[in-house]
């Protein structure tokens, strides 16, 4: 056990702006009793979607009108839940657990009128996160690939290529042909979360105990970024923002968060504060604001890229 | 016959696959800390190596032995380095049941226990989702039985550590969306814990007390075991054997070698140890089993294989190597003081004392008249008062010297017993050089606390009877006496005079600390000059409050090796422990902080911090001055305060302290001072400050082991600058005293080359103090500067000046006082 000086900066989070280094921050959500993590922006940019720190229950913020309220507070729900094309709804996997086992289940929730609706049973076996596309909600399942219309019409599924992890491996799914195709882009390693671009063009993925990478939706042109964790995409495809974190294997001493284009090539370190252990970012609806959640004091701020990044 | 076996058949088929069933549709996924070879242990075998062998075994456990769905582990090999976020969102992302976090933990040498840490939120409450409380309950208790070490029990991790955020502390516990727990089994910075670490086999007892803890947390009937393991050790130097056969049944295992083993982690053939030994698979029933080792006497045994757990079996064999002189003092051709000076020798092995006293002898003859025994009969010390002065001797042991087990004297060391051992030394001439005075503190015409602790270091030991009323501390003039407290120590050789200051000291006043001439060295040999240190006290620090005055214990601080600062140690001298027996009297102290340290000189850098990690540490200020009373170990070495910061860094450091002092000292940093050492911070000291750590570091060519105590932490509110305040009374005209001491001298034996000089100021002015020959040229400034009304002093040191006569003149706005001085040299 091995134990490294750590060193932090309480501030006052009762200000809802802080100018810290040329940054100004904006408080988005401050924490209470829960310390908050992986937000995650509707396709509009109007709502933010949060979870506790370890992920039970799924709120919602406003940015509009400031509105907030809970969605759930289902276990596990706050892990790889995902947006609908149309804001309408969160796809999440929450857990129940009985006599220590652990039941998984798809379930959406509408964000407005609060309906749950379970999509595929709570079962021990269902070791994967759904993905979608347009209105198709695929859920990768022990013995095959299950889709079905989020719209709950009958309309034809569509959207193309679908790309999500599979048994540790990054797996496309073809919508349309429903053909399932695996990239390997680095042998014999495994893989972890694993996100396209808008265009469906690039994934970015991590290896476990390895590197970030991009690749191309065919499998070809790898790029290796380096050690980086939980890369988002910029709305317009042309950017990913990741952490870099530094731990003692107990505890995570330092993050900071980064930018690359397309190209993989690292554009700049767009946060980098010691008072600050910043996760999880993303483009907030746009290509020049990020928000993050601060593992140090459980809140989610947001920030302008200084300087942008054309 | 054919009955047994075919009882032993079914007996083999049942241990050998049994299946476990009650698992299914459930998984869990292992998480084996760290990275390569992360949190390096003692000897080169790290924590990231041990918890990976152990989580692989436990996987082919759960996946060969059980109806589990299936095991996932966040690391596989020693190649991946996989961050705390990429374990979590491992575990996130497959859903899985169960997480367990595989680890060892660090500490001083002689730390070794077993702790479970589940996920808490600072409310005190377990983690949602819960499980992971029970699970560490009944994890720790068979983990602590397997290991036969102690426990620190199941704790929350937000109780462990103190929580600042909501919780839980532990990442791990914290960012995973089931129920988990982390494992800490063992210190892999204690010697005897790590040797067993490197044990392939070792690793295998760890994993079956996880597997085990599953199995009770599902009430799932342990099946039998038919393990038994043990350690075999020397049973004179409890050393475990190296190449000792183990059989049972007719299998045999042998135990690590440095040949099969231990050179993968050291040069040094005899360094390594372990003694493991393990068989599984063992039937029900009693078994012959035997032990046979080079050089030792085979043992024969039975073991009863115990049904429900492991079945403990340690074997202490008996050496048949014949016992040898292993060290000596003085050594071969070397010299000692008749009388003073024993004859030290340690022996191979515990030696029949009787025997032993019985066959020494001298040439020329003088008779052994005691002989004192210790280190369980390994040590004995002759006294040498019947030897005479400046006299060549031969020391003789003879054959028929026996150890323990009967076996003669190796004298010459060839390995085969029954010859005589021999050592040639002189005496030495008689001493009659008295004890030398090495170091003194505080510094004459210094500025001391209220209650200092003045310091007399001496070149040689001193008769401790020679010592009452010759150290003490007067008020001057006139000499009245301070209630002062003697305590006397002894390094080696050397030895030290503390004198505690009992009462608070006024400032304003002169004291003077005295060492009469009388003091005598163990020859008799008496100091013949008197040392006068002149000194004030400070009127502007007034202690604030108590950083860590020890007397609750040292629960607050880490071990250096828990640091990832500290670096370039020998890790199994190394430890911080509390002391009951040196402490600082002035404060009625009864317990302080003892740091044993050793230096590895071959390291590239070399940084020992001790940490201290409480919560509830105070708050100060760079405005403050901290100070703590330091027992110094005269090596050489140096130390240094740290303070938590809130700049860039975090942290910010003193200018070193050269540890050159034998006892205790007051030591402090003047933080208002704004002087810094350079380590990771920026040089500024950013408010609010915490105490974060003493550092030590190696200075090359000093003494790489010793030792330190620290007592009475505190910190201090400062107020006021320049020269000091002596009083708060207003005076009414200008005036300067005649200096004190004057004439005041730099003799061999006193070390006073200052002298104070005391003035009162009528009105706030611009103020001049210098000194000048008689030649009229200036030779100092004393002091320059803007000084409000008041009484105030001054300290002039003439160390770098002849012997004479100096005139001292005090400049204010309005005219000129002058006085006049001499030093004698």
């Amino acid at each position: 056990m091995k134990k490294i000086l750590v060193s932090s900066l309480i501030i006052f989070t009762g200000l809802f702006h802080i100018s810290f280094s040329q940054i100004n921050l904006k408080l988005l959500v401050e924490s209470t009793s829960e310390s908050f993590a992986n937000p995650q922006i509707s396709k509009s940019g109007n709502i933010l979607a949060y979870t506790t720190v370890n992920y039970t229950g799924i709120y919602l913020y406003n940015l509009t009108t400031g509105e907030k309220k809970e969605l759930t507070n289902e276990t596990a729900a706050g892990f790889g839940m995902i947006w609908s094309n149309n804001d309408s709804k969160i796809i999440a996997r929450p857990a129940v657990f009985e006599n220590k086992r652990r039941f998984n289940g798809i379930v959406s929730y509408d964000i407005n009128n609060l309906n749950r609706e379970v999509l595929s049973e709570f079962s021990t076996s269902l070791s994967h996160l759904p993905s979608i596309t347009e209105n198709a909600l695929i859920i990768p399942e022990k013995h095959g690939i299950k889709t079905s219309n989020l719209n709950g019409d009958n309309s034809i599924l569509s959207g193309g290529k679908s790309v999500f992890l599979y048994n540790d491996k990054i797996a496309v799914y073809d919508i349309q042909s429903q053909n399932l195709s695996f990239l390997t882009p680095v042998a014999n390693e495994r893989y972890l979360n694993v996100k396209s671009n808008p265009a469906g063009d690039l994934v970015s993925f991590e290896v476990i105990g390895g590197n970030l990478y991009l690749v191309n939706i065919s499998g070809n042109n790898l790029i290796d970024l380096g050690k980086g964790y939980r890369a988002t995409w910029s709305p317009d495809g042309k950017y990913i923002v990741f952490m870099v974190t530094e731990d003692d294997g107990h505890y995570i001493l330092s993050s900071k968060l980064v930018v690359a284009d397309r190209q993989g090539n690292i554009v700049k370190t767009v946060f980098d504060n010691s008072s600050f252990l910043p996760s999880d970012p993303i483009f907030l609806g746009n290509n020049y604001t990020v928000a993050f959640a601060d593992m140090i004091s459980g809140n989610i701020y947001s920030f302008d890229i200084e300087g942008g990044l054309e | 016959m054919i009955l047994k076996t075919s009882i032993l058949v079914v007996i083999f088929y049942i241990v050998n696959f049994a299946q476990v069933t009650g698992l299914s549709g459930w998984n869990v996924i292992l998480d084996p800390g760290h990275s390569v070879k992360e949190n390096m242990g003692i000897y080169n075998y790290s924590e990231a190596e041990k918890v990976l062998e152990v989580g692989l075994f436990l996987r082919s456990y759960l996946l060969n032995e059980t109806d589990i769905d299936t095991v996932y582990m966040t690391r596989t090999n020693g190649t991946q380095v996989v961050s705390l976020t990429q374990r979590t969102d491992y575990a996130n992302s497959i859903g899985a049941a169960w997480y367990h976090s595989i680890h060892s933990d660090a500490g001083g040498p002689t730390a070794n226990s077993t702790l479970l840490l589940w996920g808490q939120f600072r409310d005190g409450t377990e983690k949602i989702p819960n499980g992971g409380k029970k699970m560490s309950g009944i994890m720790v208790d068979l983990l602590t039985r397997g290991y036969r070490i102690s426990t620190r029990g199941s704790i929350g991790d937000c109780t462990f550590y103190g929580c600042t955020t909501n919780g839980p502390y532990l990442h791990v516990n914290r960012a995973t969306n089931m129920p988990s727990e982390l494992s800490e089994a063992g210190f892999h910075t204690n010697p005897r814990q790590n040797q067993l670490n490197m044990n392939h086999d070792w690793k295998q007892v760890e994993a079956r007390t996880f597997y085990w803890t599953f199995l009770k947390n599902f009430d799932i009937q342990r099946p039998y075991t038919g393990i038994t393991h043990g350690i075999v050790t020397d049973i004179e130097s409890a050393v475990p054997v190296n190449g000792a056969t183990i059989t049972l049944n007719n299998k045999s295992y042998t135990t690590d070698t440095y040949a099969s083993l231990f050179h993968l982690y050291t040069n040094d053939s005899d360094l390594l140890h372990n003694g493991f030994y393990y068989f599984d698979s063992v039937p029900p029933g009693t078994h012959n089993i035997s032990v046979s080792a080079p050089g030792y006497l085979t043992v024969n045994s039975t073991v009863t294989i115990s049904d429900t757990f492991f079945t403990f079996k340690d074997f202490q064999i008996v050496s048949t190597v014949p016992p040898k002189v292993a060290s000596i003092s003085p050594v071969q051709g070397d010299s000692l003081y008749p009388g003073t000076d024993n004859i030290v020798i340690t022996f191979s092995r515990p030696m029949d004392k009787q025997s032993v006293n019985q066959n020494i002898a001298f040439n020329p003859t003088a008779a052994v008249t005691q002989v004192t025994w210790s280190n369980s009969d390994r040590t004995a010390a002759i006294n040498t008062s019947n030897l005479q002065f400046a006299t060549d001797y031969t020391l003789i042991i003879n054959a028929g010297a026996l150890d323990n087990y009967g076996n003669p004297i190796d004298g010459d060391g060839n390995g085969v017993g029954g010859d005589p051992y021999m050592m040639n030394f002189r005496t030495k001439v008689p001493d009659n050089i008295a004890p030398a005075v090495i170091y003194t503190s505080p510094v004459a015409g210094s500025v001391t606390s209220t209650q200092p602790v003045v310091v007399f270091n001496f070149d040689e030991l001193l008769k401790t009877g020679s010592i009452s009323g010759k150290a003490k501390v007067v008020q001057m003039p006139g000499e009245s006496p301070i209630n002062v407290t003697l305590k006397y120590y002894t390094f080696g050789k050397k030895a030290a005079i503390n004198v505690f200051v009992r009462q608070e000291l006024a400032s304003g006043i002169q004291y003077m600390a005295i060492l009469e001439p009388g003091i005598e060295d163990l020859f008799g040999n008496p100091t013949t000059t008197r040392t006068e240190i002149p000194f004030t006290v400070a009127s502007n620090m007034t202690l604030a409050g108590n950083i860590d005055n020890f007397e609750s214990g040292i629960g607050g601080w880490w071990q250096p090796q828990q640091s990832g600062s500290t670096v370039g140690i020998i890790s199994e001298l190394t430890a911080m422990t509390e002391n009951p027996t040196v402490v600082n009297l002035i404060t009625n102290s009864i317990k302080s902080m003892k740091l044993t340290y050793g230096w590895d000189i071959g390291a590239s850098s070399h940084l020992l911090r001790e940490y201290f990690a409480s919560a509830s540490g105070p708050s100060f200020t760079n405005a403050n001055v901290i100070q703590a009373y330091v027992y110094g170990d005269g090596q050489g070495n140096k130390f240094r305060f740290a303070v938590r910061d809130a700049g860039p860094g975090g942290v910010e450091v003193s200018n070193w302290f050269t540890v050159d002092w034998l006892g205790w000292k007051t030591v402090q940093w003047d933080l208002s001072l704004g002087e810094t050492g350079t380590w990771i911070g920026n040089g500024i000291l950013e408010n609010p400050l915490r105490f974060d750590s003493f550092q030590l570091s190696y200075t090359p060519g000093s003494g790489n082991t010793g030792e330190h105590y620290f007592d009475d932490l505190r910190y201090f509110n400062k107020t006021g600058t320049g020269v000091e305040s002596a009083d708060n009374n207003i005076p009414a005209t200008f005036s300067l005293k005649q200096n004190y001491p004057n004439p005041f001298s730099a003799g061999a034996n006193t070390v006073s080359t200052q002298t104070v000089i005391q003035f009162s100021v009528a009105e706030a002015s611009q103020i001049k103090l210098k000194v000048y020959n008689t030649l009229g040229e200036l030779v100092a400034t004393v002091f320059e500067g803007e000084l409000t009304p008041g009484n105030y002093s001054s300290v002039f040191d003439g160390r770098n000046l002849p012997s004479g006569v100096y005139i001292y003149r005090l400049e204010y706005g309005k005219g000129s006082l002058t006085g006049k001085m001499t030093l004698m040299k």
